[in-house]
């Protein structure tokens, strides 16, 4: 019998002596691309998607197939937009950043928040308010003001709301002066060309200080605000601020869109995340999260960022330290890997039926978090799109309770 | 031939557009080949490679430089290839036909065709491309985890199966 690692030899070795010879045509892969752009950009193929992020449909018009056909979705900066992304920062070891999903111009706009310090409890309570990354900021009117009232003589809060040109400027966040003027810029934003306001509406603590700064560039508005904690911010901080706008990168709008996640229809007892279905890079990948205890700010963070759950946003930290009664449920979609980023393919619509008791029991595995922390796995078939489950307890031997609590999670999960 | 307007957002110096022909150039010939061996037809193959590579071109300010790039491109092909023939099975009937297969040993090719798909994919990548698991993950955009867990079935699936000819 033929050892596994045989196998691998025996098809590299079929492989190379295959000879099947063939010369590509690299005219024909650009007539083929012509083609399509042609057709999309004159076709008259108008598709509404009805997007749902965390159960608000968000209606979508995007010129093209709704197949893996990217050219048309994407749009120039300074072209109308449906949707507006968060601007992000690209750098900031040791910094926090939680920005809101993609937003469309009837729920506001999309802002990010960057400190040097924690978030305030409260405001990343607010934050998992509705389960949901941007729904609840944006229903959160105050969120950020409980971190700028701590803010030590140290610290620094950036605060971020970009628009695209044709939305015109974002409105100031609520407790925060409107920005009188958009002065034409280029980015890197500078600290020098900021309105410092020594009072300002919201404020809570006389020892903040909040630095303005209104931009327009080429296709965006940006609403910058930097608050520190003292009226006299020292050099080192001041750096440090400047050095997070150097880092500044907005969106450039060549987004598309992925099948939505399947997602939990939880009751009270539950706390539940899920991905947007706007995809901002193609190893993202439609992720649902549901959880008997809070996740985790880590987990959060990493959640929110550019508003996407990306693999590696996996919620590891609330998993590590998952009580003995918690449990963490993390459904995901394996999309059609021809189309990383296209609505093509979408999960049967309904619910998904998984069983707990068919499930894979690893009270050991790979990269486990916790040794207290069995892992149970469930595969939805094998054709794509499919599902995969995977439930985390905080025992090894989780009680008849748990495993019911869980399983009546798992029958709300429908896409 | 003469160039089509340039199709890459951004790619106004052409630059852009000479780097993808490299890699066309470069990665074509193990392409081609991984599609043909497992669609078995050559007109799929080269179709199928075909438009995968135009797929990659509509997306190349995001594959460029990437290296899991090929990999992409490979799984694309498969997956039209896949499609292509459900459709010609539909109509004609050769789905998993052995006869279409020109390969040196067809039936270790065709026991990988009778893997699930994503354990094809794997094996294709990993063991006949070489593609590191991470290079696959990124690929089939999945976690490395997914990839060995893939691999490890598909290999004991193979092993199991070579050894019961």
């Amino acid at each position: 019998m033929d050892t596994e690692d045989d196998i691998g030899q025996r098809l590299r070795d079929s492989f190379n002596r295959t000879d099947v010879p063939s010369t590509g045509d690299i005219a024909d892969v650009h007539a083929r691309t012509a083609r399509r752009a042609r057709r999309h950009r004159f076709g008259t193929t108008i598709a509404a998607l009805a997007l749902a992020v965390v159960g608000v449909a968000i209606p979508i018009l995007t010129l093209g197939t709704l197949g893996g056909d990217r050219v048309s979705n994407q749009q120039p900066p300074g072209s109308a937009a449906d949707i507006a992304f968060p601007a992000t920062f690209s750098s900031g070891v040791d910094w926090n950043q939680i920005s809101t999903g993609p937003v469309t111009k009837a729920e506001g706009q999309p802002l990010t928040w960057m400190t040097n310090t924690g978030f305030a409890k409260s405001d990343l309570d607010l934050f998992v308010k509705d389960g949901s990354s941007s729904q609840s900021i944006l229903a959160s009117s105050s969120f950020g003001l409980a971190t700028v009232s701590m803010l030590g003589s140290e610290d620094v809060l950036i605060l971020v709301s970009a628009t695209p040109g044709e939305w015109g400027p974002p409105s100031p966040p609520v407790g925060l002066d409107p920005i009188p003027q958009f002065t034409d810029s280029t980015l890197p934003l500078s600290l020098g060309d900021a309105t410092v306001l020594t009072e300002w509406s919201g404020q809570t603590s006389a020892n903040t200080i909040e630095y303005m700064l209104g931009a327009q560039t080429a296709s965006l508005f940006l609403d910058v605000r930097i608050f520190f904690g003292t009226p006299d911010p020292s050099a080192a901080i001041l750096g440090a601020a400047q050095a997070q706008l150097n880092a500044l990168v907005v969106p450039d709008y060549a987004v598309g869109s992925v099948p939505g996640p399947p997602t939990f229809a939880s009751t009270a007892q539950w706390l539940t995340l899920n991905t947007s279905t706007i995809a901002l890079d193609p190893q993202s990948y439609p992720q649902s999260w549901a959880a008997t205890v809070p996740f985790s700010p880590e987990d959060n963070a990493l959640y929110a960022k550019s508003g996407v759950l990306w693999y590696s946003g996996f919620p590891r930290s609330t998993i590590t330290s998952l009580p003995s009664d918690g449990i963490v449920i993390v459904a995901s979609v394996q999309a059609p890997s021809d189309q990383p980023a296209s609505a093509e393919s979408p999960l049967p619509s309904g619910p998904l039926h998984f069983d707990l008791s068919k499930a894979e029991i690893q009270l050991q595995w790979e990269g486990q978090l916790s040794p207290d922390v069995p892992q149970y796995i469930i595969w939805a078939g094998t054709q794509e799109p499919s599902v995969e489950v995977r439930v985390f307890f905080g025992r090894l031997d989780p009680s008849e309770e748990m495993l019911q609590m869980a399983q009546d999670e798992l029958s709300t999960l429908a896409t | 031939m003469k160039r089509p307007e340039i199709l890459i957002p951004g790619d106004r110096s052409g630059r852009t557009q000479d780097s993808f022909e490299e890699f066309y150039e470069q990665a074509y010939p193990r392409v081609f080949k991984v599609v043909y061996l497992m669609a078995g037809r050559r007109e799929i193959a080269e179709d199928c490679t075909q438009e995968a590579f135009a797929r990659g071109l509509e997306r190349w300010r995001r594959l460029e430089g990437q290296e899991w790039a090929t990999g992409w491109v490979v799984t694309t092909a498969l997956n039209l290839a896949r499609k292509e023939h459900r459709r010609s099975a539909r109509t004609m009937g050769i789905l998993n036909d052995a006869r279409w297969s020109r390969a040196p040993e067809p039936e270790v090719w065709d026991i990988v065709k009778q893997l699930p798909l994503r354990q094809q994919q794997v094996v294709v990548l990993r063991s006949v491309l070489e593609l590191s698991t991470r290079e696959t993950a990124a690929a089939l955009r999945c976690s490395e985890g997914t990839v060995k867990v893939h691999y490890h079935r598909a290999r004991a699936a193979l092993a199991k199966a070579l050894g019961e000819e």
